[in-house]
């Protein structure tokens, strides 16, 4: 065996150790961490990154981390560039600062060796509460992040290894829910401090020049295979893609022209429409994460998610548009709704040389709701309750893009929650699609319902003379539908649709 | 404490300085502040702490909004709690939240500790009202708020420098909720800037007295505050005396909320009950403790002979009973935004009406039933800006035992002070395009309320408008028999289409350039019978045009004839009317 080979061999066991270090940390996190978005939905990435901030290695739930993650990690950084040190845990939860939405929070350990920055463990998960005027953070009416949840900007949870009690105390006030929070910070700083240790312990074992040559080789992988899984189309050939965006009676829609330059591939978003005075802009982070995510779909289980993967694209958002707003545009839901047009865009333009649809759709809205007792209750915790699931673009599964988190359990909503699932079926027809009824059986619950096109959502009140138009609040006996929309009729071989 | 003639003198020397103090640090952050609601409207007040045990005492105050004094009392506990392992030389500590000693999430408190042999000895203090304070509404009063996150952000107590050194972290996401950091960051460091100027005076103090000395002068001013108060208690017949009065609406659908005062004098003590006010309340008019007490205090305040030292001994005397979970002493997490306006007021008002039945002649100056209504908007290149309308909300001081009302700013706002309208016309897109008094929109009395003022307020860029209304149904109330003031009136986008007279509340509505808001605010409430008013006095109104000659007769009995242009008095009709209103 050459040199270079067993080079080769040492990088891969190296970086598996490396990229299985990172997926502990995730698994140990679902298991200790309070909140069901973390342990259930799986709204979270874990990452590692170089002693550069390149995306050592990523694992994610949730596609909107992909970009985020690293940003929000540079973003602090570059914060507190001359101020990092030994034992400093960093926050931050910023639209503007790396992230997508405000209660999407990024937690980053600074790892050093010998004195000089190293691999450093990060977390990034939703929490559950963060403020703002409607619990949950999803406020269907903000035009401005602060009426969404509080703004995180870069701060130290530990400085030099010391609990920073005044300002855990200023984060966990301005959550509803703010034992969980608290718990859920403990257990993402818990996480990433065992993934320091382990990363430390990596390091000793083989040191630190074998470990950073192993990254900068899967970097390079990672980076080789995105670009060969992209079809080949010069600028002047660019590839058009076009998508209704899923809101507002849909008279909107994002463009993207899809090329090479060079060494990278470029998602030209040029022509997108204005930012909007509502939360469905996407941020920068949010609409690079879902166009990456619709672009290498097929591969993204495969390959390992790193900053060669992220590295080979390169975006044009215009600033001030729905996919790159500026400063103070409310975001909370560019993810939900604007990001799935990102990605179908994406989708449309690579298979617009490519009759056979090599590009998979994993865009898809559908239906979901956040519950919460009554604004002003002693306890308000929110839940998202989104207990079925839109059908991919293409119709082959769950949409990609909505995530990893777990099927809401029946058993879990009628036990911890007070409410009985009556029914989740697919329905018979053409459309195939879902149906999810949802009975109260206790407590008092306010809503907000998040209806796109694709898909509906309906209250009926227990008491049928009730209007159930206006009615603020659901009761013991009430029903919530959702309808989500199917995949179609069944194609058969040859292109032609089952009736069935 | 030491009583010989030399000490006295040094107490006083000592008091002096420490007020001088106060007011240095009040004049640091009027020419330091960025936000005209510092540098123009006065709207904080400056004060020195001291820590003799594990609670800190108010020592010396600067003229500034009275509503705010006992609040930062309990402000600076909750900071002294929190800190209290943890407290070094050089650190600046802040707090706004409602339910760590504040009273509503807008008004911010920062303390700086000056340490004496190695303790924390003295505490300069500013507590300023901020231009925004992030959350759903800019301008920070939410009428939709249900609970203190919908209020806006919650700074409970946290450190801005930690020995001296800026955490230069927590300082910008404190500014990054706000949407005027702008300005944020510019009055944040004039209120450090005051604090420090303030440690430097009081070290300089410290060293030239010594500590022990300084300390037994601050006994000996709270002492002799307390005595004052307590002879004019002492001066009050002994006995209950209750009294109720109500807030028109919560803003969330609840009405007529009581606030209920059960006042006893027993000997020098007085003892304020609220027991039997409201359960605290869906909308944002609860009012936290120490807000509360705040105005328990502003009514007594209004007593007392205005000489007295402002310092903890005001408040020895009295003790203050508010049952947990009721709107003046409210559960968290209940919203509080509004407190210190609404149900600030009527707890104001039902002490001194409570009070004026044990010493009519020492209360009055009831006011401060006003109307809110914020404006926002955009400057041509973007930048937010937040317009309070200040000229909306002047007018309301009642009368006391021989005086009418006067002036513009009801006393619990003592020390604010009205913007110039040139300042407000360069600041906002706005014209102040009227605002005088306005005939017969006042309380009646043998001294009547200051007269009600009319005014508009055009902008002059697409805005929107959050209205809250307040002294609609449950008017400024007069004393002793005098009448209350009349209904509060706002109308948004007078003269156009759409205009609409908000009745009890009204959010973010859009007005387009050019439009007026118009507000007709009314006057105080009154003292004494308005048949007891010299009858030359009602003629100088009508001559003044403060009261028609209708009005003059219908609420006052005084008969004034028209001779050629000139109204004159008509004595003798005058006496025949109010002895026959006397007698039926």
């Amino acid at each position: 065996m050459t040199k270079n080979a067993a080079n080769q061999i040492e990088d891969q066991i190296v970086y598996g150790k490396l990229a299985a270090l990172n997926r502990h940390a995730g698994d140990r996190l679902q298991r200790i961490s309070r909140s069901p978005l973390i342990a259930e939905d799986r709204m979270f990435a874990a990452g590692v990154l170089t002693a550069r901030l390149e995306l050592a290695h990523q694992l994610q739930y949730e596609p909107e981390h992909l970009y985020a993650l690293r940003a929000s990690v540079r973003h602090a950084f570059d914060r507190f560039a001359y101020d990092i040190a030994e034992g400093d845990v960093i926050l931050t939860a910023d639209p503007y600062g790396g992230g997508t939405k405000g209660q999407s929070l990024t937690l980053v350990v600074p790892t050093f060796v010998d004195g000089e920055l190293a691999l450093s463990p990060a977390i990034r998960a939703q929490m559950t509460d963060l403020g703002g005027e409607i619990p949950g953070g999803f406020n269907p009416v903000a035009y401005e992040l602060w009426q969404e949840s509080v703004r995180i900007t870069p701060v130290k949870l530990f400085a030099g290894g010391k609990l920073q009690r005044d300002v855990l105390r200023f984060l966990t006030t301005n959550s509803r829910t703010s034992e969980w929070f608290g718990d859920d910070l403990e257990a993402l700083h818990a996480c990433c401090r065992e993934s320091q240790r382990s990363i430390l312990e990596l390091i000793h074992e083989y040191g630190m020049e074998k470990v950073n040559r192993s990254v900068s080789s899967m970097l390079a992988y990672a980076r080789s295979e995105a670009l060969r899984a992209l079809p080949d189309a010069s600028e002047a050939a660019a590839l058009p893609g076009k998508a209704d965006l899923p809101f507002e009676g849909a008279d909107l829609e994002i463009r993207v022209r899809a090329y090479r330059d060079e060494d990278r591939f470029v998602f030209d978003f040029a022509d997108s429409p204005a930012q909007r005075h509502s939360p469905y802009n996407c941020t920068r982070e949010t609409a690079q994460s879902f166009a990456v995510s619709a672009a290498l779909a097929h591969l993204l289980d495969d390959l390992p998610l790193n900053d060669g993967l992220l590295e080979s694209f390169r975006f044009e958002l215009p600033p001030g548009s729905i996919i790159c707003p500026e400063f103070p545009a409310a975001t909370a839901l560019g993810g939900s709704y604007t990001g799935h047009a990102v990605a179908a865009a994406v989708t449309d333009a690579l298979n617009a040389g490519n009759s056979d649809g090599a590009y998979p759709g994993i865009h898809g809205t559908g239906p979901w709701a956040m519950l919460y007792p009554p604004v002003g209750s002693e306890r308000v915790v929110p839940m998202r309750v989104d207990p079925g699931f839109a059908s991919a673009g293409d119709g082959w599964g769950p949409a990609g893009l909505s995530g990893s988190g777990r099927l809401m359990s029946a058993e879990e909503l009628e036990a911890r929650y007070g409410f009985r699932m009556e029914r989740r079926e697919r329905l018979e027809g053409n459309d195939r699609g879902m149906e999810v009824r949802l009975r109260v059986l206790d407590g008092e619950w306010e809503y907000k319902l998040f209806s796109p096109e694709e898909g509906e959502l309906s209250i009926h009140a227990a008491d049928a003379s009730a209007a159930p138009s206006g009615k603020r609040t659901l009761k013991p006996g009430d029903v919530i539908d959702f309808r989500y929309k199917g995949p179609g009729p069944l194609e058969r071989k040859g292109g032609t649709r089952d009736e069935d | 404490m030491r009583t010989n003639p030399s000490d006295r003198i040094l107490s006083q020397v000592v008091g002096g300085t420490l007020d001088s103090v106060a007011q240095e640090m009040s004049a640091v952050v009027t020419r330091t502040a960025r936000s005209p609601l510092f540098n123009e409207a006065h709207d904080f007040t400056t004060g020195i702490f001291d820590l003799p045990g594990s609670q800190s005492r108010l020592v010396a105050q600067a003229p500034g909004c009275t509503l705010h004094l006992y609040a930062v009392v309990s402000a600076v506990d909750r900071l002294m709690e929190a800190f209290r392992y943890d407290l070094h030389p050089g650190d600046v500590l802040l707090v706004n939240d409602p339910y760590y000693g504040g009273s509503h999430s807008l008004d911010w408190t920062i303390v700086t500790p000056v340490f004496h042999g190695r303790k924390p000895m003295l505490l300069p203090a500013v507590r300023s009202h901020m231009g925004d304070n992030g959350g759903p509404v800019a301008g920070g009063y939410n009428p939709r708020s249900r609970d203190i996150w919908q209020d806006g952000l919650r700074i409970p107590p946290i450190k801005l420098y930690e020995r001296g050194e800026k955490r230069r972290d927590v300082f910008e996401m404190i500014l990054g909720n706000n949407r005027l950091a702008h300005w944020l960051e510019g009055d944040l460091d004039a209120m450090i800037g005051a604090c420090k100027v303030a440690a430097e005076r009081i070290q300089s103090l410290l060293e030239r007295y010594g500590g022990d000395a300084v300390a037994e002068a601050v006994d000996s001013r709270i002492a002799y505050t307390e005595k004052r108060v307590r002879e004019e208690i002492a001066s009050w017949p002994d006995g209950t005396y209750t009294a109720e009065t109500f807030a028109d609406h919560d803003f969330q659908g609840m009405q007529d909320i009581q606030v209920r005062a059960t006042v006893t004098v027993s000997g020098s003590d007085l003892a304020i009950d609220f027991t039997g006010s409201s359960p605290q309340v869906a909308g944002f008019v609860n009012s936290p403790l120490s807000n509360t007490t705040s105005f328990a205090f502003v009514a007594i305040s209004t007593c007392c002979d205005e000489d007295i030292p402002i310092n903890e001994g005001y408040m020895n005397p009295v003790t203050v009973t508010a049952p947990l979970g009721t709107v003046v002493n409210p559960k968290p997490p209940a919203p509080c935004g509004h407190a210190t306006a609404c149900v600030g007021a009527e707890i104001a008002e039902a002490v001194l009406l409570a009070l004026s039945q044990c010493a009519p002649n020492r209360v009055g100056v009831n006011a401060h039933k006003l109307p809110l209504a914020y404006s926002h908007g955009q400057y041509e290149d973007g930048r937010p800006w937040v317009n309070l309308n200040f000229y909306g909300y002047t007018g309301g001081a009642g009368a006391a035992y021989g005086t009418d009302g006067w002036g513009l700013y009801p006393p619990v706002m003592t020390g604010v002070i009205l913007p110039s309208i040139e300042m407000t016309e360069l600041q906002y897109p706005s014209r102040v395009l009227q605002h005088e008094y306005k005939a017969d929109f006042t309380g009646p009395g043998r001294w009547r309320g200051a007269p009600g003022l009319e005014v508009r307020i055009q902008h002059l860029a697409d805005s929107r408008t959050s209205v809250m209304m307040a002294g609609v149904r449950h008017t400024t109330q007069g004393f002793c028999g005098a009448g209350a003031g009349p209904s509060n009136r706002v109308v948004v986008d007078e003269g156009r289409p759409g205009a609409l007279e908000v009745p009890e509340t009204a959010f973010n509505v859009g007005m387009a350039a050019g439009g007026v808001l118009a507000f007709h605010r009314s006057g105080g409430g009154g003292w004494g019978d308005p048949l007891d008013r010299e009858a030359e006095a009602v003629l100088d109104d009508v001559l003044n045009g403060y009261v028609s000659v209708e009005h003059a007769f219908a609420d006052y009995g005084v008969v004034i004839q028209s001779i050629g242009k000139k109204p004159v008095l008509d004595l003798p009709a005058t006496i025949a009317e109010r002895d026959r209103r006397r007698s039926s």
